[in-house]
C-alpha cells in the first residue's frame, strides 16, 4: 500500500543525504504534491504517479548546480570572499610580519592566531546559524537587519579607533594583536549574512 | 517542440508578465505556460524555481508562504517595482525581435 507522506519523506532524506542542502525543499515538497495530485486525478496509480512527479521536478544534482548558479551571483559568495581574504592577510602578518618584531611576546603570537582562528570559525558559524535561526523571507527586512548589523559593526570599530587606538600606549605588536580582535565582530556579521541568506531561501 | 535555448532565454520574460497579471506559486506558472503553450514550451518542473530565486535576488519579485483552507503551504511570488521595469524592458526588447523577424518574413513570403 503506496504512503504519500512516507515516500515524500523518504525523497526528502534521499535530497538530504546527497549533501544538497541548498536547496528549497519546502518548496520542491509542495511543488511535488500539486503534481501528485493532478496526476492521481488523471486515474494514474498513486505509487506511478508519485515516481513520475519526482522525475518531473528533476534530478537532485543538476537542481543543485542551478541553485550555485545563483548563489555564485549574490554577495554571500563576495562578503565570504572579502573576509576569507582579510583572514589570509591578518594570519600571514600574524605568522610572519608579527614575528619579525623585537618586541613581540609568544602570548601575543598566540593571541593574534586565535583571532585569526576565531574570525574564520565566525564566518563558517554561518551554515550554523541557518540552521536554528528562524527564516525571515521578507527581502525588505533582512536588509534592514543587515543595514544595523553593520551599523553596529562599524560604530563598534570607530569605538575602537577612538578611545583604544588613540589612547592606549600600545606598541606596534600589541596594536596589530588589538586590531586583529577588533574586526571579528565584522567576520561575525559576515558568518550571520551568509547563513540569514541560505535560510531565507530554503 | 521549442528549442531549450529558446525556452531559457524566455522563462524571465514569461514569468514577470505572468506575474504581471497577479501573484502566483511554482506548480500554477508551469501549468499556465504548459496550457498556453499547448505542451510546446516544455521546463524541467525543478527549473523553474532557480530563476524564481534569482529574480527574487535581484531584487524583481518577492515571495511570501500562503496556507490554504487545507492546512498546505505554497510559497507565492509578486512582482516589484523593478520587476515592472523589467517586464517593460523585456517587452520592448522582445516585440523589437518579433517586429524584425517579422519584416524579413514578410519581404520574403509575401
Amino acid at each position: 500500500m503506496f504512503n504519500l507522506e512516507q515516500a515524500i519523506a523518504a525523497w526528502r532524506q534521499k535530497v538530504s543525504d546527497s549533501g544538497l542542502k541548498a536547496l528549497p525543499l519546502q518548496e520542491l515538497e509542495s511543488h511535488l504534491r500539486d503534481e501528485f495530485e493532478a496526476l492521481v486525478k488523471t486515474g494514474i496509480e498513486e505509487k506511478q504517479a508519485f515516481d513520475t512527479a519526482t522525475q518531473q521536478i528533476g534530478q537532485a544534482e543538476r537542481l543543485k548546480r542551478e541553485f550555485d548558479k545563483i548563489e555564485s551571483k549574490t554577495g554571500n559568495r563576495a562578503a565570504l570572499g572579502i573576509t576569507t581574504l582579510y583572514c589570509l592577510v591578518a594570519g600571514g602578518a600574524a605568522l610572519f610580519k608579527l614575528g619579525s618584531f623585537a618586541d613581540v611576546s609568544s602570548v601575543q603570537q598566540l593571541s593574534a592566531l586565535a583571532a585569526v582562528a576565531l574570525a574564520a570559525a565566525s564566518i563558517f558559524a554561518g551554515p550554523l546559524f541557518a540552521k536554528v535561526a528562524p527564516a525571515i523571507s521578507n527581502h525588505r527586512l533582512r536588509m534592514v537587519i543587515y543595514g544595523l548589523g553593520s551599523l553596529c559593526v562599524f560604530a563598534w570599530l570607530a569605538l575602537f579607533y577612538q578611545h583604544v587606538m588613540t589612547r592606549a600606549e600600545w606598541n606596534m605588536s600589541q596594536l596589530v594583536v588589538g586590531i586583529l580582535w577588533a574586526w571579528i565582530p565584522l567576520a561575525l556579521l559576515c558568518g550571520i549574512f551568509v547563513g540569514m541568506e541560505k535560510k531565507a531561501h530554503v | 517542440m521549442i528549442r531549450k535555448e529558446l525556452v531559457a532565454a524566455s522563462a524571465e520574460p514569461l514569468v514577470l508578465s505572468l506575474l504581471e497579471q497577479g501573484e502566483s506559486y511554482g506548480y500554477a506558472i508551469i501549468q499556465e505556460i504548459k496550457g498556453r503553450s499547448r505542451g510546446e514550451l516544455q521546463w524541467t518542473d525543478g527549473m523553474l524555481y532557480p530563476v524564481l530565486h534569482r529574480m527574487e535576488r535581484k531584487g524583481w519579485i518577492k515571495s511570501r508562504w500562503v496556507e490554504s483552507e487545507t492546512g498546505r503551504k505554497r510559497k507565492y511570488y509578486s512582482l516589484k517595482e523593478d520587476g515592472r521595469k523589467a517586464h517593460k524592458k523585456h517587452r520592448e526588447q522582445w516585440l523589437k525581435v518579433h517586429s524584425v523577424l517579422a519584416g524579413i518574413w514578410k519581404e520574403k513570403y509575401v
